[in-house]
């Protein structure tokens, strides 16, 4: 075998040629393709690679030569630039593709050395942020121009102690970010947007009337967190509010009924706020009970409207009403107002309605128009009940037996004759 | 008042006797020689202290007084009580209007703990002993509610439950409160205790305690007997009831379950479902519960509400309507609330000058007036207050 046999197997070719039929003939009579025609007179074998096999080994390794430069993929310009260029002294060198070391190649695009990152490039006047970074995205260290850092080292020595930054930083990435919600941008949206928007009613400003207005007052609260989760489930808690005086239809009876379904909730309640001698009263319901925050908006509206469609119902039970079911103090069929009838005298007319009054200001809550149990209540209370009674520092007034003294001469006053004659004779 | 000069020259002599900067005449403690509590007057007698007679200390007194106060009235050998409006006023319509052939008057007195309630009912109590008058007190009702002696079901009335030991108390101690009166007093029908036994008309209410004391189950029968008699209104005398903490009688919760009978179950009976005993259920204060209500004559009723008789809720409230609730509220409406206040300046000043006479309060600083500030400040006015912190000092 010649070196250069040896050479074309350890190239891994020479499996090509053992398949191929050899075409000698074909070879030595100038045949080739196309591709090949320039190099016909080119060797490709390099210099003293004629061995002993004679011409038709030659022969045969041209034919080779040819059709290896067509299989390699080599165009036979750049072989024969190639070779012309090692070629020194007239001599043909060989030039096996993929080994032989080619010299000067042009450099690569890829360098040690990347070009300067986007965000070292940017410059404020040239350009806007919202370009930049139009929609949310992941965290980019090359877009952003901050030198941000995220992470503490667990020592000194670790990063030199200090924060490491923004280059590779995965916790920077997991993060959410809000840097598609800058003030530019939202001033973005807005200009896009505003055109289909229209001024807000002066009107509205003046106090007061945004309640006659818009009666219903919905609260729902967004909370942030910097947490790996941005969720928070308090989000989903709704508040409404609703003044009373803004439910038509409402009358007494069926007011009523509302305070009193209202009472059975829990989550409803219905605020009294007296101003001056008026009651504005304020219906406040919420609902955290739904997941998501617009499912209990629509659960609140479902019952606000129930509990109005309720309240003016009303059932023919409902007149089976006792005075315990009440909802605020009534002296009438009260207990009090029976016990008057047990009295031993008639009581007066006015007695009556000052104790009236006193139980209603003692029993009665601010908010329905009492003062509840205070020390003045609690005194008026005794006073008005020692004016029906008939006791007390006047000693007159309405109820109570006929003021019998006890006197010297009954013969019951055992032992009590000297005490009484010297309290008579010192009033 | 030798002792208030050698109490003086003495405080000149100590060291801290330069601090000592108030006049002269107010530090005598400001006493009353008007030792009987009917003869006290809104006029004259407000804010000073009286000391009680001996026989009312033991029969009536003693008894509206807490232990502490008792016991610091043995250690100084001395006892002072002061004479306050609450019980002058409510002494005062009871002289005029009680026992007319009017209904059961009714007074609540209220305030806060240690404000001194039961002290003023003690002082109406004894005024009323005085003028002759049947006693029948209560002290103890919130205790009967906590802890059961003796507890038997009710053969008197049916489906509620006797406690003998309390009865067998109550009963020893209106006896030894009444017992001038006691031997006048008949009986005007004939007591059946059970199908055998009675005790017949015209007998003596002496002769209906003893049996009760001899045979203890029938003591809380002995005491509704007792109570219907009195509720008759044909007594020669009116009757006062006092009841201290009141409010227990209508609360829903007490100390003693159901099951404190412990008798097995009859065949085919199904246990009672464990719940507490409630003062409805009691015999005893059922009979003195219907004592506070208006329908008898030739009566009055003092009584006292106090967050103790609350019973495990209801620990902050002093407000009778409160703690009362709504049934206890309509039972006793109409009533007359009387508010026991905190002392005010003259009082304070009385009742520390007693203590400093007396010898309770032994500290140096407290003769001071910056002491004296300090005591009033700590005790915010409450009596029973001043009592416990005076004897730290």
């Amino acid at each position: 075998m010649t070196p250069t046999g040896k050479l074309l197997l350890l190239s891994g070719l020479a499996r090509r040629l053992l398949a191929a039929p050899s075409n000698h003939s074909l070879a030595a009579a100038g045949y080739s393709n196309s591709s090949s025609s320039n190099s016909s007179d080119v060797w490709s074998i390099g210099e003293g690679g004629v061995d002993d096999a004679g011409a038709a080994s030659v022969s045969g390794r041209r034919g080779a030569s040819s059709r290896r430069a067509g299989f390699a993929g080599y165009s036979a310009a750049d072989v024969a630039a190639a070779a012309a260029a090692s070629n020194t002294a007239g001599f043909r060198s060989l030039v096996v593709p993929g080994l032989t070391k080619e010299a000067a190649k042009p450099p690569l695009l890829r360098s040690r050395h990347p070009l300067t990152p986007r965000c070292d490039r940017m410059k404020p006047a040239h350009s806007s942020w919202p370009s930049v970074w139009p929609t949310a995205r992941t965290f980019h260290p090359a877009a952003v121009p901050l030198p941000v850092r995220q992470g503490r080292p667990n020592n000194a020595t670790e990063n030199a102690g200090i924060s490491p930054n923004k280059w590779g930083n995965t916790e920077l990435i997991k993060v959410p970010n809000f840097l598609h919600l800058t003030p530019a941008h939202v001033a973005a949206h807005c200009a896009a947007i505003k055109h289909l928007c229209t001024p807000w009613p002066k009107a509205l400003d003046e106090p007061g009337v945004i309640d006659k207005q818009l009666p219903l007052l919905v609260v729902t609260t967004d909370y942030l967190r910097s947490h790996h989760s941005i969720r928070d489930i308090r989000a989903r808690r709704v508040d409404l509010s609703l003044c009373l005086d803004r439910l038509v239809k409402l009358d007494k009876r069926s007011l009523e009924k509302l305070l009193c379904l209202v009472s059975f909730s829990n989550f409803a309640k219905v605020d009294t706020q007296v101003v001056g001698s008026s009651r504005v009263r304020h219906l406040r319901m919420w609902s955290d009970r739904c997941p998501w925050r617009f499912q209990n908006y629509d659960y609140l509206i479902y019952a606000l409207s129930a509990l109005y469609s309720q309240s003016l119902r009303h059932e023919s039970w409902e007149s089976g009403k006792a005075w315990i079911d009440n909802q605020r103090y009534e002296f009438d069929g009260s207990s009090s107002q029976k016990k008057l009838a047990k009295l031993a005298n008639e009581p007066a007319t006015n007695a009556v309605t000052h104790y009236r009054n006193a139980l209603i200001k003692l029993h009665r809550q601010p908010e329905n128009g009492g003062t509840g149990e205070t020390h003045d209540s609690l005194r008026q209370y005794g006073r008005a009940v020692e004016f029906l009674l008939g006791i007390g520092k006047g000693g007159g007034g309405g109820g109570g037996g006929p003021v019998k003294k006890l006197d010297a001469s009954s013969a019951q006053q055992t032992g009590q004759t000297k005490r009484t004659t010297e309290r008579q004779a010192a009033s | 008042r030798s002792i208030a000069n050698w109490l003086l020259r003495r405080r000149q002599l100590s060291p801290f006797g330069a601090c000592v900067n108030r006049r002269g005449g107010a530090s005598a403690a400001l006493l009353t020689d008007e030792s009987a509590p009917d003869r006290h007057s809104l006029d004259r007698h407000v804010g000073l202290l009286y000391r009680p007679e001996e026989a009312d200390w033991q029969a009536v007194t003693r008894h509206f007084c807490r232990p502490e106060l008792v016991r610091l009235f043995d250690t100084l050998g001395q006892r002072a009580l002061m004479v306050r409006r609450p019980a002058l006023e409510i002494g005062e319509r009871l002289a005029e209007h009680a026992g007319d052939g009017r209904p059961c008057l009714r007074f609540v007195l209220y305030g806060r703990r240690g404000s001194g309630k039961s002290l003023q009912m003690g002082h109406v109590a004894s005024a009323c002993r005085r003028r002759g008058w049947l006693l029948v007190t209560v002290h103890n009702a919130h205790l009967w509610m906590r802890h059961s002696r003796e507890l038997h079901e009710s053969a008197h009335r049916p489906g509620m439950f006797d406690t003998a030991g309390y009865g067998c108390i109550w009963l020893r101690h209106f006896y030894a409160m009444n017992q001038e009166i006691l031997p006048g007093l008949r009986v005007t029908k004939e007591l059946s205790w059970n199908a055998k036994e009675s005790t017949p008309a015209g007998s003596s209410w002496k002769e209906v305690i003893d049996y009760a004391l001899a045979r203890p189950r029938y003591s809380c029968a002995a005491v509704q007997f007792l109570i219907d008699e009195i509720k008759l209104g044909s007594l020669p005398m009116p009757t006062l009831v006092c009841f201290e903490v009141a409010n227990c009688l209508w609360w829903h919760r007490s100390g003693i379950k159901n099951d404190a009978i412990r008798r097995t179950p009859l065949q085919g009976e199904e246990p009672p479902w464990r719940a507490d005993i409630t003062a409805k259920q009691l015999t005893l204060l059922d009979a003195f519960k219907q004592l506070l209500d208006s329908d008898w004559n030739n009566g009055a009723a003092v009584m006292s509400v106090s967050p103790q008789g609350a019973l495990f809720d209801r620990l902050r409230e002093w407000m009778p309507r409160k703690l009362l609730g709504d049934e206890g509220f309509a039972y006793l409406d109409p009533f007359v609330p009387v508010y026991v206040e905190p002392y005010g300046p003259a009082e304070m000043s009385n009742m520390l000058n007693w203590y400093t006479e007396s010898g309770w309060l032994t500290s140096e600083a407290a003769a001071t007036d910056a002491g004296r500030a300090e005591l009033a400040f700590l005790s915010d006015g409450n009596a029973g207050e001043l009592l416990r912190i005076a004897g730290e000092w």
